[in-house]
């Protein structure tokens, strides 16, 4: 009789261990994919924290000694700032999550893939395509119905594509907490390609008003990438249905979607004598409450699940 | 590769994600019917009998004799524009399509910069309707003055028609780069426009 190995370490598997409905596990692994990583957690909140932090101190160093930059000393410093968000949470990530970290290689995988998605597929598809900036503005249902079907789901399935087609069938991918840590780098990743293209059309950055918008879109999409990566990361450890994961998704592209809704009312104000038109900042407090949110709510379903794990050997 | 996974649970997965990929289709196929109902929403002007649809959201502009209608996209960098004129001929004019084409070209080329027909030919762009199709160019050099960017090369759509004692003329122009996103709508404005 064949003896049946644990997909994760290689050991056999006993006919006592508490069995997962997705993959073979002896009782250690399948009592780890449960497991809750604190670090994981307090990487994610300092990292949407340092992200608000690091626009305000541009924001404050841009008004109160003004860089003059332009040209291609503009655009360079630009596209440094675009990428910052990113470079924040994943050093962030890796400071925290020493414990057990994901390998660096995948997750920095799993960033690029997303990145190249965006550019070779999402970008052309949302603006050149769908030409999204032409119609969205039409009346308040078609910019809600355009943002959750064209915006928000070409980003939510590019970042699931990424995570899916890359990390999620190999053995790396081991705990469901991973689900959320791949998914946040595709989200990352995307948001840093959009960002880096925002600045290259538009020849640089304006330091306030540029840097709120770069960190708007990554702390929004790695919350909803983050989503995803949990309906995945549950879709692989447990028996869920096949309408699991198109459920998770239809939520993460509609709550995307409704994010760049609101953001659009929230930055627009009217235009009077003294300016107006648009204010970035009550963007930058939505998507840092969001963000907040969002990890506090997979953060909560975490704990949750962990509070039912199996009892790994000799514990 | 180990992935690690039973028989069962890689099928659950395929099926799993050829699920998601037809979810995204048919909403991206939701999306564009979003979007064409977006752009094919109208606005309707009505005087003096005559009522024509233009694109819902573009703006109304003063227009003096003959022009009876000009609308204009807000948006587009330098303006996109439709309009409808009604050009008089007499009785006795042999051939009023060409006649109001050769007016409406000297017009032009006193008060528009570097405007060049381009080309010019019967049409059959609406049906039942007998009318001149002309192409033009020219720089635009009247947007906004402050405006810190280079004069925009514009190019222009119109076609004549003949109706009692007089010619419609429905005319477009688009920045260059805006032009062939434009011809659709000057294909609608058209088809609304009175017989």
């Amino acid at each position: 009789m064949d003896r049946q190995l644990c997909s994760s370490c290689g050991k056999p598997v006993e006919a006592t261990s508490p069995q997962q409905p997705g993959r073979l596990l002896c009782a250690d692994c399948a009592a780890r994919s449960y497991r809750d990583r604190k670090g994981t957690w307090w990487a994610t909140g300092a990292g949407v924290a340092l992200t608000a932090i690091f626009v305000v101190v541009v924001a404050l160093i841009s008004r109160s000694a003004p860089p003059t930059l332009d040209g291609a000393t503009l655009v360079v410093v630009s596209v440094v700032l675009a990428l910052v968000p990113a470079a924040i949470w994943i050093v962030v990530f890796y400071r925290q999550d020493s414990r057990e970290p994901e390998p660096k290689r995948m997750v920095l995988a799993v960033f690029i893939l997303s990145a190249l998605l965006a550019r070779a597929v999402g970008i052309p598809l949302v603006e050149e395509v769908f030409r999204v900036g032409s119609w969205l503005a039409a009346g308040v249902l078609y910019h809600i119905l355009g943002a959750v079907l064209v915006i928000g789901f070409t980003e939510q399935f590019l970042i699931y594509a990424a995570v899916r087609y890359s990390v999620y069938p190999t053995p790396e991918f081991d705990e469901r907490v991973d689900g959320i840590i791949y998914g946040t780098a595709a989200g990352l990743g995307y948001a840093s390609l959009v960002n880096v293209q925002y600045v290259l059309q538009s020849g640089g950055l304006d330091l306030t008003a540029g840097v709120i918008r770069v960190a708007v879109t990554a702390l929004a999409l790695a919350s909803f990438g983050g989503l995803t990566g949990y309906f995945l990361g549950r879709c692989k450890f447990d028996d869920e249905p096949v309408w699991w994961m198109p459920a998770g998704l239809t939520l993460a592209a509609t709550l995307n979607g409704l994010f760049v809704y609101a953001l659009g009312e929230v930055s627009t104000t009217g235009i009077g004598l003294q300016g107006g038109g648009y204010n970035p900042w009550p963007g930058l407090i939505l998507a840092t409450v969001v963000a907040a949110v969002t990890f506090a709510a997979l953060f909560y379903l975490i704990r949750r699940l962990a509070g039912r794990a199996p009892q790994a050997a000799g514990a | 590769m180990n992935s690690g996974m039973t028989a069962n649970a890689q099928r659950r997965d395929r099926w799993s994600s050829a699920a998601v990929f037809a979810l995204t289709v048919v909403a991206l196929l939701l999306g564009w019917a979003v979007k064409a109902a977006a752009e094919g929403r109208t606005s309707v002007y009505e005087a003096d009998g005559m009522r024509i649809a233009y694109p819902a959201g573009w703006v109304r502009a003063s227009s003096d004799t003959p022009v009876l209608l000009q609308v204009e996209k807000p948006v587009s960098p330098a303006r996109t524009t439709l309009s409808l004129q009604r050009r008089p001929v007499t009785a006795e004019t042999a051939n009023p399509l060409s006649a109001v084409h050769q007016a409406l070209t000297l017009e032009r080329g006193r008060g528009w910069t570097a405007y060049r027909v381009l080309n010019v030919g019967p049409s059959a762009a609406v049906p039942g309707r007998e009318a001149l199709e002309v192409t033009f160019a020219f720089v635009e050099t009247k947007a906004n003055p402050f405006l810190s960017a280079a004069p925009v090369v514009m190019l222009g759509q119109e076609y004549l028609f003949a109706v009692d004692q007089a010619v419609q003329v429905v005319t477009l122009t688009a920045a260059e780069d805006n032009f062939g996103g434009a011809v659709k709508d000057l294909k609608s404005f058209l088809r609304s426009s009175p017989k």
